[in-house]
Order: structure tokens, then sequence, then C-alpha cells
């Protein structure tokens, strides 16, 4: 009876599970999105992000393509929008490495020379386009002639753009009796004004962001520049740049010469555009217009001027811009252009406008009611169409290693002040040289011979299953047995060809690519073999690597011996019975699960040099009586003291993720029988040499797991400093991992991050060895068995 | 060695368990004396509390001339072996052994003399080196004993040390503890909820039942006049017969229980003797002797033990008799 009802509802088990399968492949084959195509219709995919303005600008997007879809009954729009621009990066890339592009997407003008240079984008049909009515520098941010942007072929129509200037707390000018500039300024002007607002109590004169673009801007409004306009010559070392630099620098770091003229700069939370909202600062930028819908809800006067220039030179400025490109590899060119050419349309633009994010790209349209707006801050919505005139993009070298050191260098050098100008310009001359010179940056190197790769591959699995098949058939099991293991494999199935299509095969392809270069965005065949100059060059030649295993080795270094005393302590606390202790566990357990960017978001704020928690606990500890002797100040953790506080910082932030490791410790001291800690006692053990001769050799296993599987996680950190630091100051949080997805994802080094990879396996692989054969006389596996 | 006196002790649980209650008894300086009950009925706790691993909440401790309540376990002079031996079993059975001693000073030559002394009481020479996970039961076993000899405490404690050996070598090493015993001429207190155990170890029997005793004496006291129903029932093995009801012939009428243990019952096949009728519902051979397992008319079961020789069977009628020299009578 039992068996009867049993094999029913077996068989029925299998029936629901199969009806499941089936039902979940055909409703996927047949998504609607994909496949229902209507006769006579056209698909196009269209892909964008929305920043700051989130749900407005998506709803935008979505009202722009009803429209579109209303007006042309043939073609249906299937829209993504990742979220924000990096997201929209990632998933741009992988749809273009997969060979699928979206028809239609946003593209940053910073980003037009790689995706050109790599052949992704279309050529735009100028004549289908009413260009005249656009900003000439706004179209032009879109050229590309194979090495420089700005002049060319046109790769897309720009939808809006800004200049950049500086927006100005009206209050604090008014206070410091300062005129208002509207039209045009000098930097002496602009000095003056931040050093008399830095006189006010608690204010300081100005924020000036550091980053690449805005430090290049401010050369370019001096008529210099860091790199010839082919990128072929490093102009550093002209006299007249090196001091303009060093001028911005002492703006900043001269604390005599210009008190309070600009904020330190020193961590990344106290830079940016949220500073100028606290209201204590006369002036922030150089920025966009697209702080504008965040600074609408400020409770003080303010307005946006233009960008200073430099005495007795004409007025020079940059614009940002995004435009709506085509991809090269899209089989529907014309309904994209049609597409794009709704997009870009004075009606289209004129919905948008109102947003303030950005300013429209067509003339008629910025110069109407729809752009300019008495009613709402800033006033001056003059001064960003004035600057457009004088103003043109500032282009980045294909290659995105350079503005990525660019930047590093520059964080340290201008922005923290831990390294000299000079040491800032040597280290960067010197990385560059080192990317340039590599032999990966030649072009001829053979493609990868997929064919070739895959019948060996093919043989040598098909030589590896033949053995194993000969040596199961050897030892092939009878009639039930032979039944129990074929439900063994049935059950065992779906995680193995998971493991099989999601975890193997891409392991073996990032091997295959450790040995070739790939920008990870051209399809798979564009692939080149390099030989071992990826490790080659990693090994002995990248010091930026070298500095990320430095980083990442300090921080382990921390962080793991630090991570496991916290832990068993913490677990010696919860294994006592006290009242309580269940909510105790889950409140020292409970960080862990909360663990991911909203901490690190956190995090960052803790350690903040002039507002964090830390060092508002730390300075008064420092200023006590006993320490103040030695006359110390808390340190900037992320800022000038990151050399030797940034890992530190990471390491102590770890702890937080304690309560993982403290569980296992809790399992384990939980199997030590209560027995064998009385009969230490009795022997005559104290609390100590309970603990020393009782409960560490009893542990000593789950000491040595937790302390692998924490080294392994110290190599593989990269969310909180992705989150917190993003590498910065220079490269001095610049963890391995974080590294490798620079290479991967930043400077589209498929190739080398592949390397990065094999080589981390490699080192934990080495580490791991070497701590198992040295535990031997530590760990005493004899007290799992008792 | 030294006595152990017992006053009033008595152990309270929060939430007013209560483990132990007025627990007297005075062990003589070389005396075994076995705490012996069902589980649960405070023997452990009551061992425990004069190791000092659990503290009594009442009454006083004295080992030798010492009330020693408030002193720490490891100054007791006291040495225990746990039930589940509780070797260290990251050390070697030397260090195992070494590590009491060393907890408490003593000098090498005197730890390595102490060690091979004991090593050869116990016939564990060839193990020294070895860990314990390499040892069988009862090498582990006799380790356990000898950690507790190096140690040359004044009392002995025993937490049921044999109950996790295999019947067989349960009895062989319980010959050789008395053994011990009487070389080492130790004052014992043992643990077991095994009556043979304590009836064959004991110099004297302290029987407990939810943590009061119920009687302390000799092993022939205990198992010959036991003092009441409980200790009655719980000695002897199958356990005595015990029938309730009004005895006559007394002033008041009063509820009495006789208790006849096995050997003492008789049952004859021959229906014409005078006695209860009975059906045999199961017989149990044990090689010399038989245990016979009968049903009264009135539902009661009666054990009686027979010669291994007789030839009942299930379902055989018959007529039982009792040598009513051999009963007990309680009143409780």
């Amino acid at each position: 009876m039992f068996n009867f009802f049993s094999r029913t509802a077996s068989a029925l088990l299998i029936a629901i599970a199969i009806i499941l399968v089936a039902w979940a492949f055909t409703r996927v084959a047949n998504r609607p999105d994909h496949h229902a195509q209507i006769e006579g219709q056209e698909t196009l995919t269209l892909m964008h992000w929305s920043g700051d303005a989130g749900q407005e600008e998506d709803a935008i997007v979505a009202d722009l393509i009803a429209d579109f879809e209303a007006d042309n009954p043939g073609t249906r729009i299937r829209r993504i929008n990742p979220g924000d621009a990096g997201s929209f990066y990632t998933k741009l890339q992988t749809m273009m490495a997969a060979g699928s592009p979206p028809d239609v997407f946003y593209v940053g003008a910073e980003r037009l020379p790689a995706f050109a240079s790599m052949g992704l984008l279309a050529p735009t049909p100028e004549s289908d386009f009413n260009l005249t009515d656009f900003y000439p520098a706004t179209v032009n941010a879109f050229r590309f002639n194979g090495t420089r942007a700005g002049r060319g072929t046109l790769y897309g129509v720009p939808k809006d753009f800004t200049t950049l200037g500086f927006y100005i707390n009206l209050d604090l000018f008014q206070q410091a009796g300062i005129q208002v500039p509207t039209t045009s300024w000098t930097w002496q002007e602009f000095l003056d004004a931040a050093l008399a607002i830095g006189q006010i109590e608690n204010c300081t004169g100005a924020e000036f962001v550091t980053w690449p673009m805005m430090v290049r801007l401010f050369l370019r409004t001096h008529n210099l520049d860091v790199v010839s306009p082919d990128f072929e010559q490093l102009r550093f070392r002209e006299p007249a740049v090196m001091a303009t630099l060093q001028k911005l620098r002492d703006w900043r770091h001269d604390r005599t010469a210009y008190p309070n003229a600009l904020t330190s700069g020193k961590s990344k939370v106290a830079s940016g555009s949220s500073v100028f909202l606290t209201g204590k600062i006369g002036m922030a930028g150089p920025f966009g217009r697209w702080v504008v819908p965040s600074y609408r809800k400020t409770n003080f006067r303010w307005d946006f001027a233009p960008l200073p220039h430099a005495k007795g030179l004409a007025p020079a400025n940059a614009i940002a811009t995004v435009a709506w490109s085509v991809a090269a590899a899209s089989p529907r060119q014309a309904a994209s252009w049609a597409l794009v050419r709704h997009l870009t349309g004075e009606k289209s633009q004129r919905l948008a406008a109102p947003l303030g994010l950005a300013i429209p790209t067509r003339i008629s349209i910025a110069e109407s009611s729809a752009f300019i707006d008495p009613a709402q801050a800033p006033a001056n919505d003059r001064a960003f169409l004035d600057q457009a005139n004088n103003a043109s993009v500032i282009a980045w070298p294909a290659d995105a290693r350079f503005e990525a050191i660019f930047q590093a260098r520059m964080d340290q050098g201008l922005k923290t002040g831990d390294q000299t100008l000079e040491q800032a310009v040597a280290t960067f001359e010197k990385d560059w040289s080192l990317v340039k010179n590599s032999p990966l940056a030649k072009e001829d190197w053979p493609l990868v011979n997929w064919a070739r790769i895959s019948l060996w591959g093919s043989l040598t699995l098909i030589a590896l299953l033949t053995a194993l098949a000969i040596r199961w058939w050897r030892t092939r099991p009878g009639a039930l047995e032979w039944k129990e293991e074929l439900w063994g494999w049935a059950l065992l199935s779906p995680w193995l060809l998971g493991f099989i299509f999601f975890l193997a095969l891409p392991i073996a392809l990032s091997l295959v690519l450790s040995f070739s270069k790939w920008n990870g965005v051209s399809t798979l065949d564009h692939a080149q073999f390099v030989g071992l100059n990826n490790y080659t060059q990693l090994l002995a030649h990248d010091d930026r690597f070298l500095t990320s295993l430095r980083v990442t080795l300090y921080y382990a270094l921390l962080a793991v011996p630090l991570g496991q005393v916290m832990a068993l302590g913490a677990a010696m606390l919860m294994n006592s019975k006290v009242r309580g202790i269940g909510f105790f566990r889950a409140a020292w357990y409970l960080p862990s699960v909360l663990a991911g960017v909203g901490i690190a978001v956190l995090w960052r704020w803790v350690f903040d040099g002039d507002h964090g928690l830390m060092n508002a606990g730390l300075q008064p500890i420092l200023d006590s009586p006993i320490l103040s002797w030695a006359n110390l100040t808390a340190p900037e953790w992320f800022g000038a003291d990151a050399a030797w506080f940034g890992p530190p910082a990471f390491a102590l932030m770890s702890l937080w993720a304690v309560g993982g490791p403290m569980m296992i410790y809790l399992a384990g001291l939980q199997g030590i029988p209560q027995s064998l800690h009385e009969a230490a006692e009795l022997d005559g053990a104290g609390r100590w040499a309970k603990f020393r001769h009782v409960t560490l050799p009893m542990l000593s296993p789950v000491i040595f797991f937790n302390t692998i599987m924490a080294v392994i996680g110290s190599f593989q950190v990269f969310t909180q400093a992705f989150v917190m630091t993003g590498g910065e100051p220079g490269d001095l949080t610049r963890f391995y991992v974080l590294y490798l997805y620079n290479q991967a994802f930043e400077f589209h080094e498929m190739g080398y991050a592949s390397a990065m990879a094999w080589l981390l396996l490699i080192i934990i692989l080495a580490l791991t060895v070497i701590m198992m054969r040295g535990s031997k006389r530590f760990v005493h596996y004899e007290s799992l068995s008792s | 060695m030294a006595k152990v006196v017992l006053k009033n002790v008595g152990k309270t649980y929060s939430g007013n368990v209560r483990a132990a209650s007025n627990v007297n008894v005075s062990v003589a300086d070389g005396e075994f004396l076995v705490l012996v009950g069902p589980s649960g009925c405070g023997k452990s706790t009551t061992l425990r509390m004069v190791a000092g691993l659990e503290a009594a909440t009442d009454g006083t401790i004295q080992i030798g001339e010492r009330i020693v309540n408030q002193v720490a376990p490891k100054d007791r002079d006291i040495a225990m072996v746990f039930q589940d031996y509780a070797l260290y079993p990251h050390m070697s059975v030397r260090r195992n052994l070494a590590f009491g001693l060393e907890r408490r000073k003593t000098e090498k030559i005197e730890i390595n003399r102490r060690i091979s002394e004991a090593a050869t009481l116990l016939g564990l020479n060839d193990l020294l080196d070895r860990k314990p996970g390499a040892l069988s039961g009862g090498q582990r076993q006799r380790v356990a004993l000898g950690r507790a000899i190096v140690r040359d405490p004044a009392v002995f404690l025993f937490d049921e040390p044999l109950s996790n050996l295999d019947a067989r070598l349960r009895v062989e090493m319980r010959a050789e503890l008395k053994a011990l015993h009487q070389r080492l001429g130790a004052t014992i207190l043992y643990v077991t909820h095994d009556q043979e155990e304590a009836m064959t170890l004991g110099d004297r029997l302290l029987v407990m039942h939810d943590g009061v005793v119920q009687q302390i004496g000799t092993p022939d006291e205990i198992y010959n006049h036991p003092a009441n129903r409980f200790v009655a029932g719980f000695l002897g093995t199958p356990p005595m017969n015990l029938f309730e009801g009004g005895v006559s012939g007394l002033e008041e009428k009063e509820m009495m229980t006789l208790g006849l243990r096995p050997d003492a019952i008789r049952l004859t096949l021959n229906m014409k003797e005078t006695g209860p009728t009975a059906v045999i519902r199961a017989v149990e051979f044990l090689g010399d002797c038989s245990d016979l397992h009968a049903v009264l008319e009135c539902g009661a079961t009666v054990v009686s033990r027979v010669s291994g020789k007789s030839d009942f069977k299930v379902g055989d009628s018959c007529v039982i008799t009792a040598d009513m020299n051999q009963a007990h009578w309680f009143a409780d």
C-alpha cells in the first residue's frame, strides 16, 4: 500500500518537474520582447541610463519613445534602463561583447574615442540631420578621426550638454561684501573672493574639484595642457604648466599664504558637489548643469558664475555632453537613425529641458523659455549658454589608462598633497611610459586561433572522459547499485550543468584570455594572442600592480589576525550562559548580514577626516593628558595619511563582519566537551591555562579553517574599496581585485585582468599550501574525532 | 588519604529545582563508597559538589579536616575520573598524565617517576607516546585512571567511569578497580546507576532517589534489609516482586507492601498444591537458572527464579508458593 502511494507520489513529482522545466523553457523562448515579431514590424532596442534625476529621466525617455511609436506604427522599441551610468556601461559592454548590442544608446563624449576606435559605433548620416541648429561644440565632441576627438567622422547626435563654472553661495558673497560675477571674471578675482569668504567663521572659500577633466580645464583657461593634441608629447615639463599646477596646489595646501581659500579635499567625502550643500562654502566647481536639481533643494540663495579666465587671456571652457549613438553592428541602421532623429528633435528636447539637469543641444530650444526659466535658480542661465561659444570637449586618448593614471597621480599631487607635484608628475610619466612602451601596446599581435583551441580542448576533454569511462566500466555497479547511481547523477545534474556552463567554461576561457589581449567589448574573435606578455608585464613592469599587491598584503596582515582574535573573543563571550544570550548572539551576527554597498557608504563617513565618527572619538583620546605630550592628530584615513592608515581603516571596518567567523568559533567552542574543562580545572589549570591547553588546541582546526577563509577573503576585498575610495588617493587603497576590475572594465584589458585573476589564484593557492604545511604542529585534528 | 563528611548537603538550581537535599554521609579514610540510583537521582550532582564543580547550596562538605565549600576544585586534593574519560585528545598519554602535575609545578624527575609508576601499575608502558585517539576504550579508561593516580590525591571521585565500555570489559575493569582500591587504600566516591557494579565494588552503598538519600549501608544490608520499597525494587536482578495490600491481624487496618525476591517464589505445575494460580507468560533461560514471568488471576505479574533444568513452558498453568521467611514488609 505504502509502496503504491510513494510510487504514485514520485511519478507525480517527476511529472510536475518535467512540466515546470518545459514551461520555463517555452516561456523564455517565447518571451514577447524577443520573438513576438508582428508581420512588417521592426523591433529596436534602446538603452539609456537615469542618473541623479532617476525616475524623471526614465519617464521622459519613456514618453519620447511612446511618442515615436505612435508616429511610426511599423517600429516597436524595447527600452532598457540599467540604472546609473556605471551599470549602463557595464551592461553595454557585456551586450557588445556578446555581439548583440542595443541599436540605439547613450554615449558620453568622454567615452567616444574608446568606443569609436574599437569600431563599435556607426557613423552618423549627417545629411539626415539639421546640425546647424546644434551648438557646434556639442556636435564636434562626437567627431573622432582615429586618434583624437573633435574632428573627423561623427558618431552620434548630442542630446544635451553642459558648460562648466562655479556655483556660488549668494548669502556668503553678500556677507563678505563681494560683487557677484555674472559674465566674466579672472582667477585672481576668484581667489580674492575665496580668501574673503574664508575669513568668515567656519567657512571656506571654495571647493575646487581636481577631477582629471577639471585639472586640464584649469590649464586650458591658461592656454596650457598636460599633453599635446595628438597625445604623443607630455607637456608637464613646460615651466608654465608646472607653475600653473603648483598654483592650484598652493591655493589648497599653502595654508599660510591662502588661509581657508580652498577646502582641504583631503578625503573623498569632503569633496565633490555635495559639500556646497553645507552652506559653508563660498563657491563649488567646476561643475556643469547636472548639480542643479540637487542644489534647488537648498535653503540659501545661490547662483551660477562662469568659469574664471586667466588675466589677459580670452575665457575658455569645456563641455560635457551625451549623444544618442547607433551600434555599428546593428542591422537596422535606417530605423535606428530615424529614432535618433526623433529623440534629438525639437519636440523631444523641449520635453526634456525643464528637468534642469542639462542644456538642450539645439540652440533654438536652449535659448527659449523651455530652458531659460527666471523663476528658478540659478538665475544666471545665460552664463551656461554664453560659454558654449568658447568651449570644446576635453579629449582623452582612446586608452582609458591615461585618464586613470592621471587621476591617481593628480589626486596625490593636487588633492591630498601627500606627494609633491614633482613626485606626482614623475610617477605619472613613468606609469604612462610603461603603458605606452609595453609590448602589449602593439597592435599587430596574431589573432587567437579559437578553432585550434577548441579542437585541442575538446580532444583533451574527450580523452579525460574516456579514461573516466573506462575506469568506471571496470568497477561498474550491479543493476541495483546502477539504479541508485543513476538517481545520484540525475539529482546532481542541475548543479553539474550549472558548474560546467557557468563556472568551468568561463574559468577555462579566462585561462586562454590570460594569454591574450582582448578589450572585453568587441566579440571574442578579435582577441589577439600575446603569449606570456600579460604575465611578464604584470610581474616585471607594472608598478601599479605591485602597489596593489602591497596594499592587499598590508591589509591582510592586519585584518586576518585582528579579525580572528575579535571573532574568537566574541565567540567566547557569546558562549557564556547569561540571560538573553540569544539576543546578544543575534546582535553580534547581524552586521555580517548587513554588508555591502550601503554599509561601505556609512563607513566612508565614519572614517571621514574632518567630520567622521572615528576621528571624533580618537582626537579627544590623543588630546588627553596621557598622550597630549606626543602632540598627535587623528589621521586622514583616506586622505594625506592613506599610505599608512588607508588599509588599516579597511581592516578596522572588516571587523564589522566578525559575526560570521564568530558563529563558526561558537559552534567549535560548544563542541568542546564540558568535562575537558572540568578535568583541566581539577588538574589545577587556571583560566589562562585552560584557554591555552584546552580551548586553543581543541579549537585549532576551526581556527585554521577560519584563518584560511579570512586570508582568501582578504585577497578578494573589492566592494568596500570600490565604494569608499575607488582606490584613491593615488593607488594607496587600490586593492588587488579593484585594480583587476579597473583593468577589465575601465581600461578594457580583459586579457591582462584574466592574467591578474590567475596570478591571484596562484598567490592564494601558495599561501594556503604554506599554511597547510606550517600548521601541522599547531592544528590538532584529534580534537575533531573525540 | 582522607575521610569525606557531607552534612546536610543540598543543591537547588535556579527555578527551585532541587537536585539533592539533605545528604548526610561520612566516608571513612580508605573506604569505597558507591553512590547508586537511577539517572537523575542526584548522585552525580552530589559527587560534583564534592569535586567543587558545582557549588553546594546547603550544608557543608568536609575533606580530611577541612571544610571545602569555599575551596577551589584544584585545591581540594581530589582527582576525578569522568564518564567520557575527558582525556586531552591533542596530548600524548604521557602528557595527559603529566598535565596535572605540571600545573602544580611538580619537579620533572618526580613527574617522570610517578608516571612510570602509574604506567606500570596500569600496564600503560607501551602506550605512553600514543594519543588517546589511537587507544581502545579500555586503554583510555586506564589512562583516565592513571591521570587520577599520578596525582596521589586524598580522595578519588569516579563518575560512571565504566558505562562507556562494553559488558565484558566492564566486568574486567570492575575487578581491576577493586584490586586497585585494595592496593592503593584510597578513599573513593564512585557514582553508578548499575546496581551490579555498585554491589560488587562498594564497601558501602548510598542509594539515592529524587535527590534524597534512601539508605546507606553495606551491600549485604542493602540487599537483605532494604529500608524501603524503592531500595527493595532498585537492587537485585530481576527486581523484587512487590505486592500491595491490606494486611489483616494488625490493630489498624493498614496498607502494606510485601516484597519477595524472585528466588523466594516457587512455581509448581502440581495444581493440587495450595496457593494462588497463575499462567506462565514468558520463560527467560539464563543457563544455570531461568526467570519465569507469570500472571496471576488478579492481573499482577510475578517473577520467579528457578533452576535452569526445570521444564516450564509458556502457557503452563501453575501454583505459586513463597518462602515467607524471606519476605520483606514495607509500610510506605
